[in-house]
């Protein structure tokens, strides 16, 4: 495979770059200054072949600077002549396109398929020999360098298999090894390991022993359940002694105070204190004997006072009626004192209705008139009465209507008078004419005199249709105005006529100005006007001097007043006419008051009313009509009242009558005042009947206490009777009560100093009633209870020996618990095992990892060999080609030889029998030729069918001209195989190279800033 | 009416057991949760107001068994009996039932009845009028690796009243069987033939049922001990009526679970602390899956596999340490936490590299062969084995294929230089 062009459009640097023609030539030399884009190229190459990697374009180390994306192509020509070419691009994401004989296919980012078995890792290690890589050829290095190109790891991503196989040698050694373990993690586990079954060892005998300290502290149990028995038994002994014998004695002492109580007194059914019982039946018999005469006395009493007299039953069965009686002696009281007040109240009005009928009546008041009063309606009178005086008070009948007419009359007669006479009148108006005309001219010779003494200001002559205009229209104005005031008479004629003259005047004057315009003035005019004046004034009796405004408006004043004579005529002719209709109205109304008193006569006519009366029939008529009818009804009012009181009196009365005959009391004038007699009686007689009715409710009691103090009184003393004889009975001798009860006392003491004993013996031992009974076993088995101090003395000291027997077994048995408490606090049999187990599981998961180790590196190993029986044999003879062609057949082979344990290269020279280890002396330059050749000769080993391009790049740097002459050599060796393309930045080995072995020469652009994108067309090298 | 028969069934409580970690305070805590967890068992009968519980078998673990463990345990199985509980427990070969063996030694409280020689044993258990409501018939080994298949010496059922049978065994076909030894091995037929209508089994740790008719079950272990034992571990609540199919419910009641947490996606994990985030989020979805108590504690361990960029940085044991620790710190429910980052490499792309003509290339190609090729397997194979010690050929053949897996990754990164993959 031949390089015959590319195009970079951007790549890194570079952009635009395109050369073509390539493929003709074997060698091509890019000669360029550093930093010039060598290394781009470089790589633009192998990402032509393999595509982008990283494949993402932001990532990429060669994106373009001008930040376009990396594109370029290049076409190729195939070892059959075939020819292909290839576009790549990194968008946002890698495109490839291949096309070739086969036509065009997508490539993606895939290799090239002429790139056959090489990977790209292995293309830029074995195709791409660079300086540094040469520079490193010495020492370990080169031994690296010669396992690696042994050992099939000649490639910079690997390491040796010996580094490899090392380093897991190490590794696994690591862990374990055979023979020497120390060091090892496997050892430190093991070591863990033993101590913790040193440990387990020492828990187990742990375990053992607490298991005997468990049948030990049981043992010891036992013995001191047996000296506790042996202690129980003597304290037993020494109790029984000491308190049993007490306890013993107290009883028998409480039996013997019991026996004797009881055959004194074998059954005391007596009350608790029968002294005190026989003193309580005493007393209450006595109180009761007392209590009963007292009830006698007191039944006496009630009977006694307990029966009702004659009088008071008497009284008693007319009480409601007394009740009554007394109840309506009050009110009828009352009802006499109302009646006299009725009877003094009717005379008083009586006496006033008099009064007032002497007033208003004509005669006396009679029955007759009383019921005409009484049927009035009062409404209807008051009606008529409000007619009548309406009527009275109208306007027309007081004349004030009459009067004001008649005023009216009088003032419009006299505003009549007062005007001027008609003729006058007349004078007058043609007076005010003449002055008015006499003011409009003198105002007009007042202008023209003015200009006729040159005092009037020359005119433009562009205004002088305007003011023509303006002049005619002031001075018809102003004349208008004049006919008008001299026509309409108005009381405001004076000042209009100032403003018409004033009008006229200005327009006359501006006519002149206009006039002046015109050629010369008209004295002519001024002197007539100035005549007629005179002559007006003449005529109005007016001074030269004098001025004629006072005059016209004195005139017109005058004048004013003047027309208002139809007006005044035409108010005198009204008021004529309402006087007469004034006049009409009051003859009228006096009829009407005529009527209305006539009407009120007429509806009075039956009252017997005095003529004087019903002359001027008012109000006060009303009043007094009305008071009399109030008059009359009060005195009704009290009649009737005074016969219902009248009439509850006498009944009252009547029934005081019947009340004194039942009880037969004479009967009185005033039968109402027996009736204070009457309720004192029935007072006492109530008394009486109610301690009568108290007697009756307390005798039964009273009655019922008596008996039940007698049966109280009958039981106490047969109670009494029967204690005293019951005493009798315990004095057996005398039968005497007094002695029987002392008997009784003195057993009961001797029962009481027993319980007394026995709540003390309980006291003192609770268990009294079984030591009791122990000890009568105990007695009753012979046993002494009654121990001799001696004796005493010598079980105390037997006890005081078992105690500390006892003690001291406790004190082991404690002793034991502690040491099997501690036994069990250290760390037991599964503790332990648990640890020896996760440390197994633990040591056999290293021991596997050790094994994996190991296989690891013995699989690395058996690939160095695999590889060296592979491809070593035909490498080193490729290689030998290439090393005798570049030396000129100084050197004629490199071969391979096994030195302890390791792979060595050797080369032998043409003058020597054994071929020499590749060290020193050899020099530089003739190692870096071996290895050169070496590299060819892997290149043409891994690669497929395609020879692919070689890139040098700046290998020549440190060589001299010699051995660049050597070099030429080497370069048509490699060339006639495959391309070479070789990167340097020695312009005297591109020459060189240019000229001597006629490689194609190409410069690289000059990079070009990020921002900026330039053509660089490169067509020809020398 | 006959009532119904409630009992419950564990097995293989194990106390005193050890617990495999190398945390010292997590044992003793592991320790302290076994007796809760037991006491748990014993709140759990008396609420169920059942009238047995029965344990099939390794109750304690033989000789390891602790003064003051057998004094709590006793106590409990006190507390059982006092409530009017039934216990029945027949030997296991943790605690073998031999004369003079630790069993012998013990002062079982009264209503305790423990079985421990291979002869068939009897117990009636009695409901609250006093009448009998079932018979449990068991038996016991008598030594650690007691083989003898004892369910042939089983009776047949005597009385009209529900019969269970109560055996320490290798039922063969069981799932989890080969874990253990084999001990006093049957099979499902034999169970079947002998007409009991439950067998309450022990010895196998992973719970099953291992027929259906009649009902034989496997309750696994009372708690865990090791991370062979993870999953949820308690008891069985069993209602036995007159007649038809018993009714059993899972009980858990262990106080610690122990669960794995394997992670082989760990290619974008940079670094420790990365790593430690993934890990916790990990373990927190994990944990959310789980039904587990309320209190639950846990043991966890954390198997890293594959391809990871911080494998370097883990490659300090003290990094390893320091993450379990970080991880452990951060989880209140954590007794311990053990990370495994054997199998833990660097990333490598080993695609790019098979079939290559360079030492890799051939690395990769010999471990492809030797999956098949057993000569070649055998001339890799190192001289000497650490972890096969015996040197038996199948056993060193089989350990040799064990090791192939994930071999061709380790090669890989001691062959490819730093940066390279």
């Amino acid at each position: 495979m031949r390089l015959d062009s590319w195009d970079i459009r951007a790549f890194g640097a570079l952009s635009d770059f395109t050369v073509e023609g390539l493929a003709n030539h074997p060698l091509i030399v890019v000669q360029g200054d550093n930093e010039s884009g060598k290394s781009t190229l470089m790589q633009f190459f192998v990402t032509m072949l393999y595509g982008f990697r990283p494949a993402r374009g932001q990532s990429h180390p060669y994106a373009p600077w001008n930040g376009a994306s990396a594109e370029g192509s290049a076409g190729l020509v195939l070892s059959n002549g075939s020819r292909a070419s290839i576009t790549r691009r990194l968008g946002s994401g890698p495109e490839g396109t291949l096309v070739s004989d086969e036509g065009e296919q997508a490539l993606g980012n895939r290799p090239l398929p002429w790139t056959g078995p090489l990977s790209r890792e292995m293309y830029s290690a074995l195709h791409a020999v660079s300086l540094d890589e040469l520079q490193k050829f010495g020492g370990d290095v080169w031994k690296q360098l010669e396992e690696r190109l042994l050992a099939g790891s000649s490639f910079p991503f690997l390491n040796s298999a010996g580094e490899a196989r090392e380093q897991l040698d190490e590794a696994a050694a690591s862990i374990w090894q055979a023979s020497n373990d120390s060091g090892t993690t496997h050892r430190r586990v093991a070591a863990e390991l033993r101590l913790l079954h040193r440990q387990r060892e020492q828990a187990a005998e742990r375990s053992q022993r607490a298991l005997e300290l468990r049948t030990l502290i049981s043992g010891q149990g036992w013995k001191m359940s047996q000296v506790t028995e042996q202690l129980h038994e003597m304290q037993s002994r020494l109790e029984r002694s000491e308190t049993l014998l007490p306890v013993l004695r107290t009883i028998e002492e409480i039996d013997e105070l019991r026996a004797r109580a009881d055959e004194r007194l074998p059954t005391d059914d007596f009350p608790d204190d029968p002294r005190r019982m026989l003193d309580r039946l005493d007393n209450r018999i006595e109180e009761h004997t007392k209590e009963v005469d007292r009830l006698e006395n007191d039944i006496e009493h009630h009977e006694q006072h307990g029966q009702l007299t004659q009088d008071e039953k008497d009284i008693l069965q007319v009480e409601d009626e007394v009740r009554t009686l007394v109840n309506d002696a009050a009110v009828h009281h009352q009802d006499k004192v109302h009646l006299n007040d009725l009877d003094r109240t009717r005379d008083a009005n009586e006496a006033l209705l008099a009064e007032r009928a002497s007033v208003v009546l004509s005669g006396k008041i009679d029955e007759g008139v009383r019921e005409s009063l009484s049927r009035l309606n009062l409404n209807e009178l008051q009606s008529r009465v409000k007619d009548f005086e309406e009527a009275k008070r109208s306007p027309e009948l007081t004349g004030d209507l009459v009067n004001r007419a008649r005023e009216a009359v009088s003032v419009a007669q006299h505003d009549l008078e007062e005007l001027p006479p008609a003729d006058d009148e007349r004078m007058l108006q043609k007076r005010a004419e003449s002055l008015q005309t006499l003011q409009s001219r003198e105002a007009v010779l007042a202008v023209m005199k003015q200009e006729l003494e040159g005092t009037a200001e020359p005119v433009s002559v562009e205004l002088d249709k305007d003011k023509k205009l303006i002049g005619l229209g002031l001075l018809g104005l102003g004349l208008l105005l004049g006919f008008v005031i001299m026509g309409g008479g108005t009381t405001e004629s004076g000042l209009l006529g100032t403003l018409a003259v004033m009008l006229t005047a200005g327009g006359i004057v501006v006519l002149r100005r206009k006039g002046n315009d015109a050629p010369g003035p008209d004295e002519a005019r001024f002197k007539i006007l100035t005549r007629e004046c005179s002559k007006l004034r003449k005529e109005l009796d007016l001074h030269e001097y004098e001025a004629v405004e006072p005059h016209l408006k004195d005139a017109h004043q005058i004048l004013t007043v003047s027309a208002a004579r139809p007006t005044l005529e035409r108010r005198l002719v009204n008021a004529r006419r309402r006087e007469k209709e004034a006049l009409d109205r009051q003859e009228s109304a006096g009829k009407d008051l005529e009527r209305a008193r006539q009407s009120i006569a007429e509806y009075l006519s039956d009252a017997g009313l005095s003529e004087k009366r019903l002359e001027n029939p008012g109000y006060d008529l009303v009043a007094d009509i009305e008071s009399m009818r109030n008059t009359l009804r009060d005195i009704a009012r009290m009649q009737g009242e005074r016969g219902a009181i009248a009439g509850r009196a006498e009944e009252r009365e009547s029934r005081a009558n019947h009340l004194a005959e039942l009880l037969d009391m004479v009967p009185q004038t005033q039968p109402m005042d027996s009736v204070p007699l009457w309720q004192d009686r029935l007072h006492q007689a109530l008394m009486a009947r109610r301690r009568s009715e108290d007697a009756e409710r307390q005798l039964p009691k009273l009655r019922s206490r008596r008996t039940e103090t007698e049966k109280k009184l009958t039981a106490d003393r047969r109670d009494l009777e029967t204690l005293t004889a019951r005493l009798a009975a315990v004095d057996i001798k005398e039968q005497d009560a007094r002695e029987g009860l002392k008997l009784l006392e003195r057993a009961r003491t001797w029962r009481t100093q027993a319980e007394t004993l026995e709540a003390s013996l309980h006291e003192t031992w609770p268990d009294w009633s079984e030591r009791g009974a122990e000890a009568r076993l105990a007695r009753s088995e012979g046993l002494d209870l009654d121990l001799p101090t001696e004796d005493k003395v010598d079980l105390r000291q037997q006890i005081d020996q078992l105690q500390q027997t006892l003690a001291g077994l406790a004190e082991e048995k404690g002793r034991l618990r502690e040491e099997q408490n501690r036994l069990m606090d250290d760390a037991g049999l599964s503790d332990i095992d648990g640890a020896i187990e996760a440390l197994h599981e633990r040591q056999r998961h290293m021991l596997r990892q050790r094994d994996r180790l190991a296989l690891a590196s013995a699989v690395v190993g058996e690939a160095a060999q695999r590889w060296r029986e592979r491809h070593q044999p035909e490498v080193l003879a490729t290689a030998s080609r290439h090393l005798h062609s570049i030396t000129g057949g100084r050197y004629e082979r490199i071969t391979a030889e096994q030195r302890n344990g390791r792979w060595t290269l050797m080369a032998k020279s043409a003058d020597d029998p054994y071929p020499r280890p590749l060290a020193h002396p050899l020099s530089h330059a003739t190692r870096d030729q071996i290895h050169l050749a070496l590299r060819m000769a892997l290149a043409e080993e891994m690669e497929g069918d395609e020879a692919m391009p070689l890139l040098l790049d700046e290998v020549f740097v440190r060589w001299d001209s010699e051995r660049l002459q050597q070099s030429l050599a080497l370069m048509e060796q490699l060339s006639e195989q495959r391309q070479l393309v070789v990167f340097t930045s020695d312009p005297e080995v591109a020459l060189m190279l240019s000229e001597q072995a006629g490689a194609r020469l190409v410069h690289p652009p000059r990079p070009v800033p990020q921002t900026t994108t330039s053509t660089n067309q490169v067509t020809a090298g020398t | 009416m006959t009532a119904m028969f409630r009992f419950v069934h564990c097995a293989d409580v194990h106390f005193d057991k050890p617990f495999r970690t190398t945390s010292r305070s997590a044992r003793q805590q592991l320790a302290n949760s076994a007796r809760d967890t037991f006491s748990d068992l014993v709140d759990l009968c008396i609420s169920e107001q059942v009238h047995a519980l029965l344990v099939a078998g390794d109750l304690f673990d033989g000789e390891r068994l602790a003064l003051r463990t057998e004094e709590f345990m006793l106590a409990q199985l006190e507390r059982l009996t006092n409530a009017g509980i039934t216990v029945v427990a027949c030997s296991g070969n943790e605690d073998p039932g031999a004369p003079g063996l630790r069993a012998a030694t013990m002062a079982w409280p009264e209503r305790f009845h423990w079985i421990g020689s291979h002869e068939p044993r009897e117990v009636v258990i009695h409901g609250e009028d006093g009448a009998p409501l079932a018979r449990v018939v068991g038996a016991g080994l008598t030594g650690a690796h007691d083989r003898e298949n004892l369910v042939s010496a089983f009776p047949h059922p005597s009385g009209p009243e529900p019969a269970v049978a109560m055996l320490h065994a290798t039922v063969t076909d069981a799932l989890g069987a080969q874990e253990h030894d084999t001990v006093a091995g049957c099979r499902t037929d034999q169970l079947a033939d002998k007409g009991y209508r439950y067998w309450a089994l022990g010895h196998v740790h992973r719970r099953q049922q291992v027929l259906d008719r009649p009902a034989a079950h496997y309750p696994g272990s009372l708690l865990s001990h090791n991370f062979g034992e993870c999953g949820a571990m308690g008891a069985l609540l069993v209602e036995l009526p007159a007649s038809g199919m018993p009714q059993v419910s899972f009980k858990p009641l262990a106080r610690v679970r122990w669960e794995t947490l394997e992670l082989d996606e760990l290619q974008t994990v940079a670094d420790p602390a990365e790593l430690a985030g993934v890990i916790a989020d990990a373990w927190a979805g994990l944990r959310a899956g789980l039904d587990a108590r309320a209190d639950q504690h846990w043991m966890l361990r954390v198997a890293l596999r594959g391809e990871c960029p911080a494998t370097a940085a883990l490659a300090d044991e003290d990094a390893i340490q320091d993450l379990a620790q970080q991880l452990d710190a951060a989880d209140d429910e954590l007794l311990a936490v053990e990370i495994m980052h054997d199998e833990l490499t660097r990333p490598v792309d080993l695609a790019e590299h098979i079939g290559q003509p360079h030492a890799l290339g051939l690395a990769l190609e010999i471990l492809d062969e030797a999956a098949t090729d057993n000569d070649l397997l055998a001339n890799l194979a190192p001289e000497s084995l650490a972890g096969c010690p015996t040197g038996q050929p199948d056993e060193r053949h089989a350990y040799l294929r064990a090791l192939l897996q994930d071999t061709d990754r380790l090669t890989a990164q001691a062959l490819l230089r730093e940066n390279h993959r």
